[in-house]
């Protein structure tokens, strides 16, 4: 498997993340596997597509709290398996199948501990001037 | 060349074909090239079946330019006093075409000299654009007309200039979108690239073609040709016209004056009818979805404010809706309507609809109709704004036509206390539609502050961060948002008709830079300036237009939503590998612009534009979005590539 990137590489804040998984190695609280090997297959298995780099963006966010089919790690490994395994007609955006083919059980307990290592990041809506900006010009009169 | 003359006839939608060959024959004649064989002559001709003959001597010879043009009539006198192609530029200008975009090409080059040169200023209604790809000049019409309503000219070279033109004519096809399509045709110069019926290759999805046999017909086919465009369902036209039109002499021929096309509105009954029930109604609504230009949003503003109705829009969906926050726009004080009327919207009661593309096939059922435009596909209202309930009675006819007669209808039956009551329900309406405003927007950022100091750059930020920076400026958002996560619909206000532009109208990419230019056209003229957030996939079909931008000093800020891949197929690839069971570290393969990764500061940079990037501190975007912002506002275009999260 060859995975060339990236982002990793200009990013401090992935960087940061970087050190935080190492800290915790070779498992996540709550998690059995390696959460350092877990990102590399989190970033080659392009879980990123859907759920971005930090489990904090996109329709599909990660974060603890956010999904019931990461409360475990054995109900996360049994989500990855039970997908759907049939074509649709239509192209799809849902959550891959992941047969113990595809992912074997340590490595989804692996992407399990990486995922866990993911939290929030973002200030709260009034430390963030912008939004006190738009929410002020949001309260005026419409002008035509 | 003079050209004999024949007896006018009527223009009809393939009308000149007939003939042509006569014509074709003709032209061969006169400019048979000494040695090629009969193949050659045979494609000289314009017989299909004929193969392209190779390049004669001569041709290379005027290829290469060193060939001596012949000596004119008389010293310092001119071979033709007032070429046909002026007349045609006349016409435009009576049309009041603003630009004409185009790919130099042989077969319109009486067209384009006439372009730049005649007139008092010349090159000026219209303006010459010079695009560096065909597709890229129709999908700058595209944006045009959906920023003002109203189409640009977009000059093709024969066969294969119309063929690079072919997905965006597709695309404002299904977007029902007027653009006006001039080919170029040269029976007697290169084979390849002229054809029998040139505009047979895009008829499925234009709306109607010409091929005019003699000048004056040139002139009212141009014409005709922008009345079609215009007249709903709207969409591209062509008008094919040879290159020995374009030269000969008009002698006193004169430019027809033009008349615009009668769009069709409400039956009288209808709209008593329709009146009546808006006035007597207690809590009435007007969904708005896409009408055809400013003049219809106005009057749909009008007839809201008349009587007293909460409307909802589409104006976050694409152009040509109801101002999003108008007063009247929202749920209203209540959600339980008693009345819905429909502008180009599904609506419980009654929906003004105009007619769908599917209407066209009935027109042509063997040439008309591509892919997916079928009847079943079109029908009304599909794709055409959305909340509220359809289901009602459905009357096929414009909406923005209608409009006039309908609030005349309404003026005619308003009594005094009908007004007051309106006046206290819209004071109502207004109160809550900003709390409802308010509500949503607070919504809004609590789920936007996620990831807000992510790297790569979350989305979300971009529109923030933008926001402020252009919400007292004329903006235009020129690019489709959907791939970059919709932000502005929650955001951002849309209160003018073209304050988003919506989707690529058939999916193609290639859409956002193009489409952003021809916005920018627009807004560079009425001292507005063009957004475009910029998918990294959709650029890199034809960046050239990024030197269009810079080289006519276009008003257009380009932030790159650069997640270094085409996102939704690699959803989908990696969907098949799950389903097959295998591969799934393997998704990446095709569908990802890695090894190397494209610096965009750098292309940006190679056409002459300014920027800056590639950013990836989320702290650093805000400061160099108020720097691209600054010079958009100074008229010089700007990119700003930013890594982004994949949506």
């Amino acid at each position: 498997m060859r995975f060339t990137i990236s982002f990793v590489a200009i990013s401090a804040g992935v960087l940061l993340a970087l050190a935080t998984v190492s800290a915790q190695s070779p498992s996540a609280a709550g998690a059995a596997g390696n959460p350092v090997t877990g990102k590399k297959l989190y970033e080659s298995y392009t879980c990123y597509g859907c759920h971005g780099f930090t489990g904090e963006t996109g329709a599909r966010a990660l974060l603890p709290g956010k999904s019931a089919n990461l409360a475990s790690e054995s109900r996360f490994i049994a989500f990855l398996r039970a997908r759907a395994n049939v074509a649709p007609n239509e192209p799809s955006t849902s959550m891959p199948n992941y047969s113990a083919t595809t992912l074997t059980d340590a490595q989804a307990r692996d992407v399990y501990a990486y995922i866990r290592t993911f939290k929030s990041n973002a200030p709260e809506v009034d430390d963030i001037p912008v939004f006190k900006q738009i929410l002020s010009a949001a309260q005026k009169p419409h002008k035509p | 060349m003079q050209k004999s003359k024949k007896p006018e006839r009527a223009i009809g939608r393939r009308g000149f074909l007939t003939g042509v060959a006569t014509a074709a024959a003709g032209a061969a004649a006169l400019t048979r090239i000494p040695g090629a064989g009969a193949d050659a002559e045979a494609a000289q001709r314009g017989e299909s079946n004929a193969p392209a003959p190779p390049p004669s001597p001569a041709q290379v010879d005027r290829d290469a330019g060193s060939v001596r043009p012949p000596a004119g009539p008389a010293p310092g006198g001119r071979a033709v006093v007032r070429p046909g192609s002026d007349l045609m530029v006349q016409v435009l200008k009576d049309l009041r075409i603003e630009y004409v975009a185009l790919n130099p090409g042989s077969t319109f080059e009486g067209l384009q000299e006439s372009i730049i040169n005649y007139g008092t200023p010349p090159n000026t209604m219209p303006e010459l654009i010079t695009s560096l790809h065909e597709e890229s000049a129709v999908t700058m019409a595209h944006g045009y007309a959906k920023a003002t309503g109203k189409p640009m000219c977009a000059l093709l070279h024969g066969t294969i200039g119309v063929q690079h033109a072919a997905m965006s004519i597709y695309q404002a096809y299904y977007d029902r979108t007027p653009v006006l399509l001039i080919a170029g045709r040269d029976l007697g110069f290169i084979a390849a690239h002229s054809a029998n019926d040139m505009a047979g290759m895009v008829r499925s999805f234009t709306k109607w073609d010409a091929q005019p046999k003699t000048l004056e017909e040139s002139l009212t086919a141009i014409q005709r040709a922008y009345n079609e465009a215009i007249t709903p369902p709207c969409g591209p036209t062509m008008v094919v016209i040879d290159i020995d039109l374009q030269k000969e002499e008009a002698h006193d021929l004169k430019v027809p004056s033009y008349t615009a096309p009668h769009v069709a509105g409400i039956d009288p009954s209808d709209a008593r009818e329709i009146a009546r029930a808006l006035l007597e109604s207690q809590n009435p609504r007007i969904a708005v979805g896409r009408l055809r230009t400013p003049d219809g949003v106005r009057l749909a503003v009008q007839l809201a404010e008349l009587t007293g109705a909460s409307t909802s829009t589409a104006a976050t969906q694409g152009p040509m809706s109801f101002p999003q926050r108008h007063p009247l726009c929202g749920p209203g004080a209540s959600a339980t309507y008693d009345y819905v009327l429909g502008l180009e919207a599904p609506a419980a009661q009654v929906s003004l609809t105009g007619p769908a593309l599917s209407t066209l096939l009935a027109r042509d059922t063997a040439k008309i109709g591509f892919g997916g435009i079928a009847p079943g596909v079109s029908r009304p209202g599909r794709g055409r704004g959305r909340g509220d309930a359809p289901g009602g009675r459905v009357i096929e006819v414009d909406a923005e036509a209608s409009l006039p007669v309908l609030i005349e209808e309404v003026r005619r039956q308003m009594t005094s206390d009908r007004q007051r009551a309106i006046q206290d329900r819209a004071g109502k309406h207004a109160i809550a539609n900003q709390q409802a405003r308010l509500e949503a927007l607070n919504k809004a950022l609590e789920q936007k502050r996620a990831g807000w100091n992510a790297t790569p750059i979350a989305t979300a930020r971009i529109y923030a961060e933008l926001w402020p920076l252009i919400m007292n400026e004329d903006w235009i958002l020129a690019s489709p948002s959907g791939f970059s996560g919709g932000h502005n619909g929650q955001l951002w206000d849309h209160d003018k008709p073209y304050s988003y532009l919506g989707s690529q109208g058939a999916g193609g990419m290639g859409y956002g830079a193009p489409a952003s230019v021809g916005a920018a056209l627009a807004a560079k003229s009425r001292g507005q300036i063009a957004i475009n957030i910029q998918c990294d996939g959709d650029l890199n079909y034809a960046p050239g237009v990024l030197w269009t931008a810079t080289h006519h000093q276009l008003p257009i800020l380009t932030v790159m939503h650069n997640n270094r891949a085409w996102h939704q197929e690699l959803m989908f690839v990696e969907y098949m590998c799950g389903v097959r069971g295998r591969g799934g570290d393997r998704g990446h393969i095709g569908t990802t612009l890695r090894d190397p990764f494209i610096d965009y500061r750098m292309m940006a940079a190679t056409y002459g534009m300014a920027g800056e990037g590639p950013i990836t501190d989320p702290a650093k975007l805000g400061a160099a979005l108020k720097r691209g912002v600054a010079s958009v506002k100074r008229g010089q275009p700007y990119l700003i590539d930013v890594i982004t999260q994949p949506r």
